[in-house]
């Protein structure tokens, strides 16, 4: 469009009057800057070992696209019914929402959605292409069944090798049904398996097949776990009524009936491995004590399990240290303790010493030592590098030798489910980038992460988080019924509106709706800024309240 | 229907004749009796009008210009402060070229505060591009402001019509209200030059680059100097129907004066009366009413006043730094003209001190013998 100008006051109307629109004036010309719609990451996903889409799957179940958002969860995540159970949702403690309410309840979101998927949606078996290149994947516990869900997706072939008879690992040896109901694990992995790849149970490697066998394969990862518990040579500690608190929970898990009716359980440690034995035995009609090193507040597990724990009438004794343990009789047994005292030296760092002349002793029927696991590294092949107590990988899970990649409780010093599957889905990327013959690196996104500053929180109102509801104390202990019952659907909509879905474009048209200059343009809820028409004012910029638009300098220096 | 009513009173019955769609009213001494007369007239049924309450004279005007937009006939009243504060809006009505009726009652500018007349609010907004009409009587109050909408509908500039505070607006004299229909008559439905209409959609009054304001504002000018004639032809047909005159100039015994006497609104009154004594005592004295003061009509002053007398300007006003606001824009239409009238300037009645007959009678005598020089101001009446 030409602009017209007048060339004499005569054909001028007598006041200033618009005949024609303004399209003709090329404000754009006069920026230096131009912005540009820009996701980033939220803190939440960053935070996140495994790496979900948060923002994104929780904005489409706010527009009720179950099935959306579903898939977006199974990009990186394989099992969402599962962490969103046990996770201890590190995401959380990122949510930038904490700065104007509570952060909010993702795993409950992650919950809803996992369990929506395994009622609506079918597994397809997927194509494989031996071409490719075939994979073994040793041990069938979240961190290999997360490489292998990824490869199977990318279309390699996947043999996962698993020396029980039930594949699961420590989701299903180690955690109790009362966390996760055993037909909630075994739906997730079924929807797995049944994408293509073939399980072989009852299969341990270096004994049913060679180490030698499996370098036939194209990669081999290695995921077996940590099953050995620590040791913490006291005297007694080797005594039959001393017994490590992951075994305990491997044999109520495949079924044993313990009868602790009227016994007193004391169990050692802080972590949740204790929590779950002793939460286990109290439903096994035990009396439980939790002999903690720590004060309440330093435990590892999380505050919820304590909490939860408290409630059905476990017994936390704080800041207590074991000496060493007396038999008494083939049922009885005498732990000898010295109490704890807690500093705080000048860096803030925590310290425990013993208190003088504090020696106490307690009597048990039964001890349950939950002091940590490692890995049990001799059946590994020799030539692997290791270090005392782990196998030594890269942050690709890439070992000393070519083709071999490990992860999960095998390689990680933070044992948990997330960082298992993390390491598994990072694995199958460096599986690929190998094959490919591409540098890992490349497959690495450019991370931005969207800080609390730069949202605009004028657009949010405090809405407090919802709550999931549990299960009656009293009616939990006397069973292995689930505790957590998740959230009402209502709670799920009331709570996924609290997400600021930060750095992520929710077309909520604030862009569109504030630039004065109209260069903004909407298509099919996509925004497109016109370069010719804006001023770079930053107004969108400002106005957007998820951060989801940088100013970015047309020429010259960065701003 | 002849009445005794006051200046404010003779305004709004004005305003109500002239049938005006919005009236926006925010109240001020000594115009509020207009404003709530506007309102009582609504509120009784004898106006047909949106009368709008606001929260300043600035909003008055702001909604008076986007009533006037659309193409309705519009009306408020305001005084001193109220029309400083519409400052900013007085130059957009202008420049949209918007008839909008106002009448102002004169109040001098605080502080000192005051409540009482001068004529510094009205002439502070000369250059804002309005009309400007004083009033010696209410009587003419009246018929000025039904006047002023003819013209300023005819021209599409708006036009303000002036009260001396407290002498004519809270003074009774007989006012002959003329009937609606013979008002209609005179005064027809507004047509508008442009006017906001969503079916056919403009922007109005926006950014106008160097390449055209030049223009848009020469035209207003033009525009202005027509209205110099055409207030003629309004004040013609308006004496035909009503029989009624009201020039924008008046010459009074001019002819064969020595002296003449140049002055606005109700001190024409005075001088009307003081003149008659002066020439009882033998003094040629005439007066010279200037009812018109935006546009200037400088025409008819150089007519008015023959070469060779005296002038003596009362100006009811003082622009500080300079001295009377009328003497001055009479000095330079008399310069342009290559006229050498001796012009003497006298400053009286400020902040509503009255101005006297034995005043403008020293004024005239002092004047006629040299007593200050034409460049100095005399300061009548003042404490010196």
């Amino acid at each position: 469009m030409k602009r017209r100008v007048y060339t004499s006051q005569q054909e001028m109307p007598e006041v200033a009057i618009s005949e024609s629109g303004s399209e003709w004036n090329l404000t754009g010309t006069w920026s230096t800057v131009v912005p540009v719609h820009q996701n980033k990451n939220a803190p939440c996903r960053i935070d996140c070992p495994v790496g979900v889409d948060i923002p994104v799957y929780l904005d489409l179940i706010k527009q009720k696209k179950y099935l959306k958002a579903f898939k977006i969860v199974k990009q990186t995540n394989p099992m969402p019914a599962i962490t969103g159970r046990v996770c201890y949702h590190p995401c959380e403690d990122g949510c930038n929402r904490k700065i104007l309410d509570q952060p909010l309840a993702i795993h409950s979101l992650e919950r809803f959605i996992g369990d929506w998927g395994l009622e609506n949606v079918t597994t397809r078996k997927l194509k494989a292409d031996p071409e490719k290149g075939k994979i073994a994947v040793v041990g069938s516990g979240p961190a290999g069944i997360s490489c292998a869900y990824h490869l199977i997706k990318k279309g390699y072939p996947v043999t996962v090798f698993e020396k029980e008879s039930q594949a699961g690992g420590m989701l299903r040896f180690g955690i109790p049904e009362y966390r996760l109901p055993e037909r909630v694990l075994d739906r997730e992995l079924k929807s797995i398996f049944d994408l293509g790849i073939e399980l072989r149970l009852n299969c341990q490697v270096g004994k049913d097949i060679t180490w030698e066998e499996l370098a036939n394969f194209a990669a081999v990862f290695i995921a077996t776990g940590a099953y050995r518990s620590r040791k913490m040579n006291l005297p007694g500690e080797n005594l039959d009524q001393v017994k490590p608190a992951l075994e305990f929970l491997i044999e109520a898990n495949l079924g044993r009936k313990f009868d602790l009716t009227g016994q007193k359980v004391l169990v050692l440690g802080r972590g949740n491995t204790a929590l779950d034995a002793a939460r286990t035995a109290l439903r096994f009609g035990a009396e439980v004590s939790i002999l903690s090193r720590s004060g309440r507040e330093e435990m590892i597990a999380t505050p919820e399990e304590i909490q939860m724990a408290v409630e059905e009438g476990v017994q936390i004794l704080e800041l207590v240290d074991v000496a060493g343990f007396e038999w008494i009789d083939p049922n009885q047994i005498r732990v000898n303790c010295i109490r704890l005292q807690r500093e705080v030296n000048r860096s803030g760092q925590i310290k425990y010493s013993s208190l003088a002349d504090s020696q106490f002793s307690l009597t048990g029927n039964l001890v349950l030592v939950a002091k940590g696991q490692d890995a049990d590294l001799q059946i590994l092949p020799q030539n692997l590098t290791k270090d005392s107590s782990s196998l030594e990988v890269d942050q690709w899970g890439r070992t000393s030798q070519e083709k071999f990649y490990a992860g999960g409780d095998l390689a990680l010093s933070n044992k948990t489910v997330a960082y298992a599957l993390g390491s598994g889905r990072k694995a199958a990327l460096a599986i690929e980038a190998y094959l490919k013959k591409m540098d890992a690196q490349a497959l690495e996104e450019n991370i931005l992460i969207t800080k609390e500053t730069d949202l605009n929180l004028d657009y949010f109102a405090k809405t407090p988080r919802e709550t999931e509801s549990l299960l009656d104390p009293q009616v939990r202990k006397v069973g292995f019924r689930e505790v957590n019952l998740g959230m009402s659907q209502e709670s799920i909509l009331k709570e996924v509106a609290r997400c600021f879905s930060c750095g992520t474009c929710n077309s909520c048209d604030n862009c569109f709706t504030f630039c004065p200059d109209l260069a903004t343009y909407k298509n099919n809820h996509q925004y497109r800024v016109v370069t010719e028409y804006c001023k770079g004012c930053g107004i969108c910029v400002q106005e957007c309240p998820r951060d989801a638009i940088e100013l970015m300098v047309k020429f010259g220096e960065e701003l | 229907m002849k009445k005794v009513i006051t200046g404010n009173q003779a305004a709004a019955h004005a305003a109500r004749l002239a049938r005006p769609d919005v009236v926006a009213v925010y109240p001020i001494t000594p115009q509020t009796s207009v404003s709530e007369m506007m309102a009582e007239f609504v509120a009784r049924g004898l106006l047909k009008a949106r009368l709008i309450r606001v929260e300043s004279e600035h909003s008055v005007m702001a909604a008076l210009i986007g009533a006037s937009m659309t193409g309705a006939r519009t009306f408020t009243a305001t005084s001193s402060h109220g029309l400083a504060l519409m400052h900013e809006l007085l130059h957009w009505a202008a420049g949209a070229r918007l008839p909008i009726v106002m009448v102002n009652v004169n109040r001098a500018m605080g502080t000192p505060w005051t409540i009482w007349c001068d004529h510094l609010d009205s002439l502070s907004q000369r250059d804002t591009g309005w009309m400007q009409f004083y009033c010696e009587s209410s009587q003419e109050a009246l018929d000025t402001v039904l006047q002023a909408y003819k013209l300023a509908e005819k021209v599409n500039l708006p036009a303000m019509v002036n009260l001396d505070g407290f002498y004519l607006s809270h003074t009774v004299e007989p006012v002959d209200i003329p009937e609606q229909d013979l008002v209609d008559a005179f005064l027809p439905t507004r047509i508008p030059l442009y006017r906001l209409d969503i079916s056919d959609p403009h922007s109005f009054g926006a950014l106008t680059s160097p390449e055209h304001y030049y223009e848009l504002r020469y035209k207003a000018q033009k525009q202005m100097e027509q209205v110099k004639q055409i207030i003629k032809t309004v004040n013609a047909e308006f004496s035909r129907i009503f029989g009624r005159s009201w020039p924008p100039v008046e010459a009074i015994e001019t002819q064969d004066a020595e002296i003449i006497i140049v002055t606005m609104a109700t001190a024409v009154g005075t001088c009307r009366w003081t003149i008659r004594r002066l020439r009882q005592q033998g003094l040629r004295v005439g007066l010279v009413k200037l009812k018109m003061f935006r546009p200037f009509p400088g025409e008819d002053l150089l007519e008015a006043i023959p070469e060779g007398p005296r002038v003596l300007v009362l100006d009811r006003n003082l622009s500080l730094g300079l001295g009377g606001i009328i003497q001055q824009e009479l000095k330079n239409i008399f310069y342009s003209a290559g006229r050498r009238n001796q012009i003497f300037s006298a400053i009286a009645g400020l902040g509503g001190r009255d101005i006297t007959p034995e005043q403008i009678e020293l004024a005239v005598k002092q004047s006629r013998q040299d007593m200050y020089a034409a460049g100095q101001i005399n300061w009548l009446g003042g404490k010196i």
